[in-house]
């Protein structure tokens, strides 16, 4: 595990969000710690950039959001994909590994 | 959708501010204690774990900050702060206020004033369907150098078949008529048209029907009425059709109304008949060389102007080579033809050269009054330096602190638009009282929504232009500098009046562009008041009197002649004469043959002449100095030989050196048989048309020799003419009842008609130029009050050290007097090149006047001393004790 967490690579926050989203609803903390996990603690976000994405990505209809009780009976807002959400992902993901793949393919190149 | 979503979303945090902002503290708040909670199940205190997640995460309110800034909502609201912190910074700043905006609502004020006339007569479309398609075709009479001729109605007719460039062609003349049958004669002027010219146009009738193409050939006696008729005569009755109207003593039947827009062929044009209603139409129908019509055309679609002027210079060429004997007769018009946009027609193009230089004009004021504010705005950045310095400290991007300073600028230029609008209200309805009568469409101008939005978008887009530069110069100062103390400020302000002296010099420049206009026009007015008309204007009343066309040629001479007898024995008339046209008769489209000489080449500009038959009395009424000879006595009657009086102009070109009197011509219509005609006098010569115009060669005929249906009558009288208009009015009607009087006015006031565009085109321009002037003043003004202010601690070391006040006024005066020479040089120059624009207008004086400069230059160095006088007086009179106590 690196010590430093990395800067996102840009434009993809939205993307790791919806797909953190696209297997549950969950809060912005739940967000957060999950894409924590799954990287494995390369990347953190902090509050500001996370909520500013929420925000866009609700605004453009891609998540909803609904105010409702915790576990620890705390309020909290839970966000859901919406069926344009789920499109964009898989447009999003797919593009991704096109990219990806054409990368790999340039720096493997000697 | 999401669009949708967005607005809403962001209207709600916008107008629900308290809820959106509790839900966004709550959420964000709920999101760092999660995570301090996970933090203290690893063992950490509460403190320990908030403080870990401040680190981690980021704040509460910077997250805050973060994501309100991604949102639109939050651009708006900080402009919505910076438009209420620009108010507020305007109001505790009046004596700025009030200076900076009375600048810019004189100059928005004016300029949208005159934007809105530009609008009304130039720019909105004519009242008829795709006006811009819509064409008028003159005869070009290349060879009299007669551009805009009348048409004869075979050539239309040739031109309407070959040409294949416009859908269709209509034709229309226009001609006086004498209403009878009503209470009092009346006499008015009616179109005679082509069925097709209505739906050519685009036009249809208020009320009833247009006559038929069916109609127009069986010549039947049906009218359309305009718009202004129906509701005069006919109190605008809805049963007016059906009825019928006496028109030259011929009963026609009204079918129509046309709307009050319509007004073609002329102006005034009360009513429209079938062309082929004409008592002469047979005759007019088939005659080649009698020009009688105007033509207008509807391009088809996509075909431009010059396409169409190709394409009908071909069809004249052709006809020209089809009829050749007539194209090389000398008394003939030609076969070119000119096509011209119906607009310039309506407008006519000295209208439109005139209202955009005024246009131009008034904008360059609006630059002088934004510039002022420009350096106003400079200055008070300056003595802001510090604030704008604490705000970048605290994290203020540069952009941010120009946008600031954009948005105060914006406000600043809005306030003033709402007042200048205001303004423009006011002054349109002064201009338009002060304009000339015949500018068509001027009395529709007004502040509408397109006046309005243009004045709100010149002052966005000059709030921007000149509010920039005053935004990047504050932004760009080093914060640090302006922080630390006051040694800085003192160069600062040293640049900032090296920029307004900038300033100053462009304002000064455009000041002597408009002066120099202005004075030109002045000259060139003051001169055409001074020429010497060739008659006496003063004491003279003048009327038109028209006869019906039924009567006889006797008839007519009879009429005048006990009519002039008549008047002639009203008490305090001194003398009496009449002329078949007094202003618009000296038009040169008369070609003579002079005995003894082989006929003049064709072309040969001696070959112009008018003219006109005269009472004996028109001249000795008029005051027209006899040259040789003697005036026509009762004894040139019907039957004695042809006598002609000609003026200077025409004894020069005709018979130069010799004396005229006794040489005897023809004119080109007259055939070879006939009598020659002898000159027995000749007389000064007159400017009947305008003191502008050289006065061309004349020939004055005997009236009852030639004996006119229309005439009009000169009255010279003891006592003010204008009291004299019953009488005179009474003194025709007790000859005949059924003569329309028409024109009745002192020839003074014709006169000053005559002039009426000159004068409003002189008079607006001096307006401008004085306003120019006044604000360059109070621009140079500002800038050495601004200066002193600043330096009263030098100068107060200066005069302590011995400096004697003359020296003090030197330093003061130094700067801002270089500017304003700068910019005076600099507009000379300016002034040379559009001065020439002006030429065509200018009379007597050349575009390079020198006294006209010379004069500006005075002026303008006039008014940049008395506007410094005042600061530097005050420098003059800085206690050194009190200056140097100050620091």
């Amino acid at each position: 595990m690196p010590d430093k967490p990395s800067d996102l690579v840009q434009g993809t926050l939205d993307m790791l969000i919806l797909k953190t989203l696209a297997l549950e609803p969950m809060h912005g903390y739940g967000i957060s710690v999950r894409i924590e996990q799954m990287s494995k603690g390369v990347f953190r976000l902090n509050a500001g950039s996370l909520f500013l994405a929420i925000q866009r990505l609700e605004r453009d209809g891609l998540i909803d959001g609904e105010w409702k009780p915790t576990e620890n009976n705390r309020r909290a807002r839970y966000y859901t994909l919406t069926a344009k959400g789920r499109k964009r992902l898989d447009s999003e993901t797919r593009e991704w590994g096109r990219q990806v793949a054409a990368i790999g393919r340039i720096l493997e190149a000697s | 959708m999401s669009l949708l979503r967005n607005i809403t979303s962001g209207l709600r945090s916008l107008f629900r501010k308290d809820q959106v902002d509790r839900e966004l503290n709550e959420e964000l708040g709920a999101y760092l204690e999660m995570e301090a909670a996970e933090k203290m199940k690893q063992g950490m205190s509460r403190r320990d774990a908030l403080r870990a997640v401040r680190l981690e995460r980021g704040g509460l309110e910077l997250a805050k900050e973060v994501v309100r800034s991604g949102s639109w909502e939050s651009f708006v609201e900080t402009c919505w702060q910076d438009v209420r912190f620009g108010l507020r910074n305007l109001r505790k700043n009046p004596g700025f206020t009030v200076v900076a905006v009375l600048t810019l609502t004189l100059g928005i004020g004016a300029t949208s004033a005159l934007f809105s006339m530009v609008e009304a007569v130039l720019l909105k479309p004519l009242p008829y369907q795709q006006s811009s398609r819509l064409a008028i075709l003159w005869t070009d009479n290349v060879r009299q150098n007669l551009h805009q001729e009348r048409t004869s109605y075979p050539n239309f007719e040739d031109w309407r078949k070959q040409n294949s460039i416009f859908e269709d062609m209509a034709f229309a003349s226009a001609f006086t008529v004498n209403l009878t049958g009503g209470e009092e004669p009346e006499r008015l002027l009616a179109g005679r048209t082509s069925a097709n010219l209505f739906s050519l146009m685009g036009v249809r009738p208020i009320l009833g029907r247009i006559f038929s193409s069916e109609e127009e050939r069986h010549a039947d006696r049906v009218i359309v009425v305009s718009h202004r008729l129906w509701q005069g005569s006919f109190g605008s009755s809805q049963d007016i059709l059906g009825k019928t109207l006496e028109v030259d003593g011929t009963k026609m039947e009204i079918v129509g109304v046309m709307p009050a827009a319509f007004q073609f062929p002329a102006r005034n044009v009360e009513l429209w008949e079938p062309l082929t209603v004409f008592p002469n139409w047979n005759a007019l129908k088939v005659k080649r060389n009698t020009p009688s019509g105007f033509v207008v055309a509807r391009l088809k679609p996509g075909v431009s102007f010059a396409q169409a002027q190709a394409d009908m210079s071909v069809v004249g060429a052709n006809l020209a080579r089809q009829y050749p004997d007539l194209a090389a007769s000398l008394d003939f018009f030609g076969f070119g033809v000119n096509v011209m946009p119906f607009s310039i027609y309506v407008t006519g193009r000295e209208v439109r050269a005139s209202l955009w230089l005024l246009f131009g004009a008034v904008v360059l004021v609006l630059f002088i009054a934004c510039t002022n504010v420009a350096s106003l705005l400079l200055s008070r950045g300056a003595a802001r330096a510090r604030e704008f310095a604490t705000r970048m400290a605290l994290g203020a991007g540069k952009k941010r602190v120009v946008r600031q300073l954009l948005t105060e600028s914006c406000v600043l230029y809005l306030t003033s638009s709402v007042f200048g609008i205001a303004l423009a209200a006011a002054v349109d309805r002064l201009l338009i009282r002060l304009a000339p009568t015949d500018i068509p469409r001027l009395h529709e101008a007004g502040i509408d929504s397109r006046v309005f939005c243009f004045a709100l978008a010149l002052s966005f887009l000059a709030a921007f232009v000149f509010g920039l530069f005053p935004a990047l110069r504050v932004s760009g100062t080093d914060p640090h500098l302006s922080l630390r103390g006051s040694g800085r400020e003192l160069s600062e302000s040293a640049t900032v009046v090296r920029l307004r002296s900038l300033l100053i010099s462009g304002q000064f420049a455009l000041a002597v562009i408009l002066l120099v206009g202005a004075g030109l026009l002045i000259r060139s007015f003051l001169r055409v008041r001074h020429v010497d008309p060739g008659f006496r204007s003063d004491h003279v009343i003048t009327a038109r009197v028209v006869q019906s066309k039924l009567k006889s040629q006797t008839q007519w001479r009879d009429f005048y002649e006990q009519a002039l007898r008549n008047i002639r024995a009203i008490p305090g008339v001194e003398s009496v004469g009449a002329i078949d046209n007094f202003f618009f008769g000296s038009f040169p489209d008369e070609a003579v043959i002079v005995e003894g000489r082989p006929q003049l080449p064709p072309g040969t500009s001696l070959s112009q002449v008018t003219d006109d038959g005269i009472s004996p009395g028109y001249f000795q009424a008029l005051g027209v100095p006899l040259l040789r000879g003697r005036f026509f006595t009762e004894q040139d009657g019907p039957t004695s030989a042809p006598a002609a009086i000609i003026n200077a102009t025409m004894s020069r070109c005709f018979w130069p050196g010799e004396d005229a009197v006794g040489k005897r011509f023809r004119f080109a219509y007259q055939k070879s048989g006939d009598p020659w005609t002898t000159v027995v006098g000749v007389v000064g010569d007159m400017h009947r048309d305008g003191v502008t115009r050289n006065p061309v060669s004349e020939i004055f005929l005997p009236l009852p020799q030639h004996p006119a249906r229309g005439m009009d009558l000169v009255v010279r009288t003891s006592a003010d003419p204008s009291s004299f208009a019953a009488a005179v009015r009474s003194a025709i009607w007790s000859v005949d009842k059924t003569a329309p009087v028409v024109n009745v006015s002192t020839l003074e006031d014709a006169l000053r008609e005559q002039v009426a565009p000159r004068r409003f085109q002189t008079l607006l321009l001096s307006l401008f130029a004085v306003l120019a002037v006044i604000l360059s003043a109070i621009g140079i003004y500002g800038l050495i009050h601004y200066s002193v202010a600043q330096r009263t601690h030098e100068i107060g070391i200066r005069m302590a050290f011995g400096a004697q006040p003359l020296e003090v006024i030197r330093l003061v005066l130094g700067q801002g007097g270089k500017a304003a020479l700068l910019g005076t040089v600099i507009g000379f120059g300016g002034a040379l090149s559009v001065s020439r624009v002006l030429s065509s207008q200018l009379f007597g004086i050349t575009a390079t006047d020198p006294l006209t400069f010379m004069a500006v230059a005075l002026l303008l160095c006039l008014a940049a001393l008395t506007a410094c006088y005042i600061p530097a007086r005050r420098a003059m009179r800085v206690d050194p004790i009190v200056a140097l106590r100050y620091e």
